[in-house]
C-alpha cells in the first residue's frame, strides 16, 4: 500500500469519525460486513497439493458503509497474508481495496471513489466483485446519475479500474441512457404494454507504447437495448458492437467485435418458459490489452447455460462463455403440477426441464493471403447467421421437486452434457466429454428444527479422468448447527493409484448474521465457478476457518 | 498472529456496534423489478406492517428450500400478521430473464426484485445468500440471519409474530 | 428541461471522441535507434503450452525492429506444460537453471506464456506478458548502455569443450554488488509444439524452437564480478568452459552473458555470441 492511497483510504475513514462523533440523534448509520477464510494446508502429494511455504494462508475483508440521509461513504480493507492457494499472488498484503462518497440530491446522484455498475445485462459494461473467485474490476473514478424527467435515466463515468492494490493502465469512459416508456406518463404508466429502450457508450484510452505494431489507442464500442412486456409474455434484446481491438484476449487481431443477446418469456400461475440465444463475436472487451485471466474486464458475456448447484455438475465440467466467438441457444420449461392430483402428489411437484447448445461462429479466412487467426491481420470474416461446426457444449437436464410428506422432500436431477474440453479448458488435442449426471436430494424433518439432508451424485463418462461419485450427510439444528461429511470419490479413473476419495467434513455454527465455519479435508483441484466466470482452485488438504458477519 | 487479530478486530466491531443498539434501515440502491423498470430499494415498506427481505439466487439450493418452505405457509402468515417478503434476486444476466418465470413457476407470491449486480446486496452488507432481514412497521431492521436450514421458517414466523405485535426483539 | 442539456453535452462529448479505427499494415514504421545496450528477453514456455508460440512470434517481430539488440531465452518450465510426454513430445527441454529462476522470480505462477524483460520488477512483480515486452524493451533500450561485454568462444569439436572468454567494461561509477551469468542456449531445434492457432489437435510437429535454454557456464545465479566501487573503465574477464550436450548441435549452440545488480536483479547489459563463429 503505497502512502497517497492510504491517505486517501485515511481521508475516508476520517469522514466516518467525523461524521459519527457529532453525538447526535439522527446521526446517520455505520454498518458493515466481515469475512475471513484461514486455511491450513498439509502435504498431499497424493491428490498433487502445491507445497505451502507459509503453511497457512489468509484472506480477509471488512467493509465499513456510513450513511445518514443523502450522503453515503465507506472503504473495504482487505488483507491477504498471503492468499489463498488458487488465489492471484498479487493480492498480497493489505490495503483499502475500494472507498468511495456519494450523495443525492434533486435526483442527481454524484460518486467519487469506486463504484460498480452495468449498463443493460453487462454486455458493454459491467464493473463487479466476486471474491470467492478473486474477480474485482471495481471502477475508480467520477460518476453521475441522473433522473431530469421521470422515467429518464441518464449515467456517465470516467474512470480507471481496480488491478490488484493498484490500477489498471487504461481509461475507461461511458454514458447510458435509459427511457422507461411507462413512466413518461399517466395515460401510460397503466398501459398493458410496457416498453424500455435504452443505449450505451463505453470506450478505452491506452495508450500505444508498441514498437512493432500500430495499436489503436482509444477503442469505442456502443450499443442499444430494449425489453417489451406484454401480460404473459416479454421479450428483452441488446446488441453492442466495438471498433478493432486487438488483445492478448483474442491474439491480436484487427477484426471489429459484437455480441447480441435475446430473450423471450412467457409465465403464469404454475408455468414459466424463457427462450434465449446470443452470438458473440470477438467480444473480449478490457481496459488493458495486455490483460488475461479475470483482470481489467469492462464487460461481462453471460453464458446461456444452465448454472448448475450440484457439486460435481457445477464443478468438474463448468461452461464459461468464450469471448471470441460462440453461438448458443437455451430453452427452460418450469411446470408445478396440481396439489393433490395423481401426479402432482399431496403437496405439489415442480419440474424443471432445460436445454442448452453452445457453438462457436462461423469463421473463414479474411482473404487469400493471410491465414485463420493469424495476428495482426483481421484475423477471420464471419457471417452472421451461420452456425460454427465446432460444438463447445450441451446440456439437457431435468429436475423434479418433490414433497412426499410434511417430513420428506425430495429433489431428482439428471443430465446429459457434451462438454469441449479442448476449448472450454483449453487442453488441445483432448477428447470431448460425453457425460451423464445424476443427483438425488433428499431432506428429512426430524422434528421442527431437526433435520438431516442426503446428497447422492454420480458423474459417469468414459472420457477424461472418468466416473465419479459424491454423496453428502448433512445434520442441521435450525437456525444455529450445521454438522456435513462429504466425498467425492473418482471411481472411474483409468489409472488405478488416482482413484482417490476427496472427503471433507464440515461444521458450521450461525448466529443471526454471524457465521463460523471449520471444514477439514480435501479439495479436488478443478475450477471454481460463480456466475459463470471461473477460477483454477489447485488440489489442497488441510483446515479451513471461515467467518463471515454483517452488522 | 496478524491473522488473528484481524479476525478479533472484525469481531470486536461487531459487538460494538451491537452495543451502540445502532437501528439500520434498508438501503438505497437502484434495482429492478420483473417487468424491467428501475425502482429504488428506499421506497420498500409494508404500510407499518413487518416486512422480509430475503436474498437468494436461482442456482442456490438452500434458498430455493427455505423460500419453498415458506411459500406454503405464507397465504396463513400473511392472514395473521400481514407480513411481505420481497425476494430479492441476486442472478446476474446470466439467469435474470429465468427469474419471472421461475417464480411464476414456482407459484410463489413474493414481490421480486432484481439485483443483477450486486448493488443492493452490497448496501445491505450481504456476504453471501441466503441471507434474510425482518423489518418492523418503522423501517427499522430488527433481525437478520445468514444461513438456512429445515425449520427455521417456524422460528421466522415467531419473529414476525412479534414484530407484528410491536414486541421487541432480543 | 434546463437541467438535461448539460448532461447530453456530457454525453455528446463523449461520442465525438476520437476513435481509432486503424487501417492496415499494422506494422509502425520502424525508426531503429542506435547505442550499444542491449537487452534480455527470458521466454518462459513449455512445448504443451498451446499459446507460446504467440510469445516467441512477439520477440521475433521485436527483433527485426530492433536488430541486433534484443537477446533471448527460452527457459521451458512447469510439469504442466514442460515435461516430456508420450509420442511426438518425448524430449525434456527443462533445465535445473530455467527451473531455478521460475521458482526464483515467480514467472509461471499464473500459467505460460509469460517472462522477464531484463528481470526488471514492475507492480510488484517481474513475470510480465508477452504483450508488453515491446514496449518495456523499447524504453530500455533507449537508456544509454552502462557496461559492455565481449565475448570470445573457442570450440574443441574432439571433447565438444566450449572455452569462453567473456570481458565486461563498467561505463559508469557503480557502488553495489554485481554479478556476471553466462547461459548457452541452442537454436533452431525441431521438435513438436501445441499451438492454438492450429486445427485441433493443435500439433505442430516441425516447429522450430529457438533460443532454448541448454544450461550454463556458472550456474543459474552466475557469480560477482565485483562488490566495491567501480569507476568508468573498471574491466573484468572471466573464462569459463564447459561441454556441449550429445545431442545438441554446435553450429547452433551461442554462450549469452550477462550483468546484473545483485540487490535488485534487474539487468545492466546483455551479450550473445555464437560458438562458432
Amino acid at each position: 500500500m503505497n502512502k497517497i492511497q492510504l491517505k486517501a483510504a485515511l481521508l475516508y475513514v476520517s469522514c466516518f469519525f467525523y461524521l459519527s462523533s457529532i453525538g447526535q440523534p439522527n446521526l446517520g448509520e455505520i454498518h458493515g460486513n466481515f469475512q475471513t477464510d484461514v486455511q491450513y494446508y498439509n502435504k498431499d502429494t497424493l491428490i498433487g497439493a502445491p507445497i505451502v511455504p507459509e503453511k497457512v494462508l489468509m484472506n480477509g475483508f471488512a467493509n465499513l458503509n456510513f450513511t445518514r440521509e443523502n450522503f453515503s461513504c465507506g472503504v473495504r480493507y482487505e488483507s491477504y497474508l498471503n492468499a489463498l492457494q488458487g488465489f492471484d499472488t498479487r493480492y498480497k498484503g493489505n490495503g483499502f481495496g475500494f472507498r468511495y462518497a456519494t450523495y443525492t440530491k434533486d435526483n442527481l446522484t454524484v460518486t467519487a471513489g469506486n463504484f460498480y455498475d452495468q449498463f443493460g445485462s453487462g454486455l458493454i459494461f459491467r464493473s463487479y466483485e466476486e471474491r470467492t473467485l478473486g474477480v474485482d474490476n471495481a471502477m475508480d473514478g467520477l460518476r453521475l446519475k441522473y433522473r431530469p424527467i421521470s422515467g429518464l435515466y441518464l449515467k456517465g463515468f470516467i474512470a480507471k479500474q481496480r488491478f490488484f492494490f493498484g490500477q489498471g493502465e487504461g481509461i475507461v469512459r461511458g454514458a447510458d441512457a435509459e427511457i422507461n416508456v411507462n413512466e413518461l406518463s399517466e395515460q401510460l404508466a397503466n398501459a398493458k404494454l410496457k416498453v424500455q429502450v435504452g443505449g450505451s457508450f463505453v470506450s478505452k484510452y491506452q495508450q500505444d507504447k508498441d514498437i512493432v505494431y500500430k495499436l489503436p489507442e482509444n477503442v469505442a464500442s456502443g450499443g442499444g437495448r430494449l425489453k417489451v412486456a406484454y401480460g404473459k409474455f416479454s421479450f428483452s434484446g441488446e446488441y453492442v458492437q466495438k471498433i478493432n481491438d486487438p488483445s492478448t484476449m483474442n491474439n491480436f487481431i484487427y477484426k471489429e467485435g459484437s455480441a447480441v443477446l435475446l430473450g423471450l418469456a412467457y409465465s403464469q400461475k404454475g408455468l414459466g418458459i424463457n427462450l434465449g440465444a446470443k452470438r458473440i463475436d470477438n467480444m473480449s472487451f478490457r481496459s488493458d490489452r495486455g490483460a488475461i485471466g479475470n483482470n481489467l474486464m469492462i464487460n461481462y458475456l453471460p453464458a446461456l447455460t444452465k448454472q448448475q448447484s450440484y457439486n460435481l455438475a457445477a464443478s468438474i465440467y463448468p461452461y464459461a462463455s468464450q469471448p471470441n466467438g460462440e453461438m448458443a441457444y437455451q430453452a427452460e420449461v418450469i411446470y408445478t403440477l396440481k396439489k393433490d392430483s395423481w401426479l402432482g402428489g399431496k403437496y405439489g411437484t415442480t419440474v424443471n426441464v432445460n436445454y442448452s447448445e453452445v457453438h462457436d461462429i462461423d469463421k473463414q479466412i479474411p482473404n487469400d493471403s493471410t491465414s485463420l487467426l493469424e495476428p495482426h491481420t483481421m484475423g477471420y470474416k464471419s457471417e452472421f447467421l451461420k452456425v460454427g461446426e465446432t460444438v463447445f457444449f450441451k446440456d439437457f437436464n431435468v429436475e423434479i421437486t418433490r414433497k412426499l410428506s410434511k417430513k420428506w422432500k425430495t429433489v431428482f436431477f439428471y443430465a446429459n452434457q457434451v462438454y469441449n474440453i479442448e476449448v472450454v479448458q483449453g487442453h488441445p488435442g483432448e477428447p470431448t466429454i460425453y457425460s451423464n449426471l445424476a443427483a438425488a436430494d433428499i431432506t428429512y424433518k426430524i422434528n421442527s428444527t431437526n433435520a438431516i439432508r442426503i446428497e447422492v451424485e454420480g458423474l459417469f463418462t468414459k472420457q477424461d479422468i472418468g466416473s465419479w461419485a459424491a454423496a453428502l450427510l448433512e445434520y442441521t439444528v435450525a437456525p444455529h448447527w450445521s454438522v456435513a461429511v462429504l466425498d467425492q470419490y473418482n471411481y472411474g479413473n483409468p489409472e488405478s493409484e488416482k482413484q482417490i476419495h476427496y472427503y471433507t467434513g464440515n461444521i458450521t455454527y450461525t448466529q443471526n448474521a454471524n457465521r463460523f465455519s471449520i471444514a477439514y479435508g480435501r479439495q479436488r483441484a478443478g475450477l471454481l465457478c460463480v456466475g459463470g466466470v471461473c477460477r483454477i482452485v489447485p488440489a489442497s488438504n488441510g483446515l479451513t476457518l471461515s467467518v463471515s458477519s454483517s452488522f | 498472529m496478524q491473522k488473528f487479530i484481524l479476525i478479533l478486530l472484525g469481531l470486536g466491531l461487531n459487538f460494538i456496534s451491537a452495543e451502540a443498539q445502532n437501528k439500520q434501515h434498508i438501503a438505497s440502491a437502484d434495482v429492478k423489478k420483473l417487468d424491467g423498470s428501475s425502482f429504488n430499494t428506499s421506497q420498500l415498506s409494508n404500510d407499518g406492517k413487518p416486512m422480509l427481505v430475503d436474498f437468494w439466487a436461482t442456482w442456490c439450493g438452500p434458498c430455493k428450500a427455505e423460500l419453498n418452505a415458506i411459500a406454503e405457509e405464507y397465504a396463513e402468515w400473511q392472514k395473521e400478521t400481514g407480513v411481505k417478503l420481497v425476494a430479492v434476486s441476486i442472478d446476474d444476466a446470466r439467469n435474470m430473464e429465468k427469474v419471472g418465470p421461475y417464480v411464476n413457476g414456482k407459484n410463489w407470491e413474493y414481490e421480486v426484485l432484481l439485483d443483477p449486480n450486486g448493488d443492493f446486496k452490497r448496501a445491505m452488507n450481504v456476504n453471501n445468500v441466503p441471507h434474510i432481514f425482518l423489518v418492523n412497521g418503522k423501517g427499522e431492521i430488527v433481525w437478520q440471519q445468514n444461513s438456512s436450514a429445515p425449520g427455521d421458517e417456524d422460528k421466522i414466523f415467531e419473529l414476525v409474530k412479534k414484530v407484528a405485535k410491536g414486541e421487541e426483539i432480543k | 428541461m434546463k437541467k438535461i442539456i448539460p448532461f447530453l453535452a456530457l454525453i455528446f462529448a463523449l461520442f465525438l471522441m476520437s476513435c481509432d479505427k486503424v487501417e492496415g499494415p499494422y506494422t509502425e514504421v520502424s525508426t531503429g535507434s542506435t547505442g550499444t545496450r542491449k537487452i534480455l528477453i527470458e521466454d518462459f514456455t513449455g512445448h504443451l503450452c498451446p499459446n507460446c508460440p504467440r510469445a516467441a512470434e512477439a520477440i521475433k517481430s521485436l527483433q527485426l525492429v530492433r536488430p541486433g539488440r534484443v537477446i533471448a531465452i527460452g527457459e521451458h518450465v512447469t510439469s504442466i506444460f514442460a515435461s516430456p510426454g508420450s509420442g511426438i513430445y518425448n524430449i525434456d527441454f527443462r533445465t535445473p537453471i530455467g527451473n531455478s529462476n521460475d521458482s526464483l522470480f515467480h514467472v509461471s505462477d499464473l500459467g505460460l506464456p509469460s517472462g522477464m524483460v531484463n528481470r526488471i520488477s514492475r507492480n510488484g512483480a517481474r513475470r510480465i506478458e508477452y504483450s508488453k515486452w515491446s514496449e518495456y524493451a523499447d524504453s530500455l533500450l533507449n537508456l544509454p548502455a552502462e557496461a559492455t561485454i565481449t565475448i570470445e568462444n573457442t570450440y574443441t569439436s574432439t571433447n565438444r569443450i566450449v572455452i569462453t572468454t567473456v570481458k565486461c567494461e563498467f561505463l559508469k561509477d557503480f557502488n553495489s554488488t554485481y554479478k556476471l551469468a553466462v547461459y548457452l542456449i541452442e537454436d533452431s531445434i525441431l521438435h513438436a509444439q501445441k499451438d492454438n492457432q492450429l486445427p485441433s489437435p493443435a500439433n505442430d510437429s516441425d516447429y522450430v524452437h529457438q533460443h532454448v535454454l541448454r544450461g550454463a557456464f556458472n550456474g543459474a545465479f552466475g557469480e560477482i564480478l565485483t562488490s566495491a566501487v567501480v569507476s568508468p573503465g573498471t574491466n573484468f574477464t572471466k573464462t569459463y568452459a564447459r561441454a556441449l550436450g550429445a545431442s545438441w548441435k554446435e553450429k547452433h549452440c551461442a554462450v549469452v552473458a550477462f550483468i546484473y545488480d545483485d540487490s535488485t536483479k534487474e539487468i545492466l547489459q546483455a551479450e550473445e555470441k555464437e560458438v562458432i563463429y
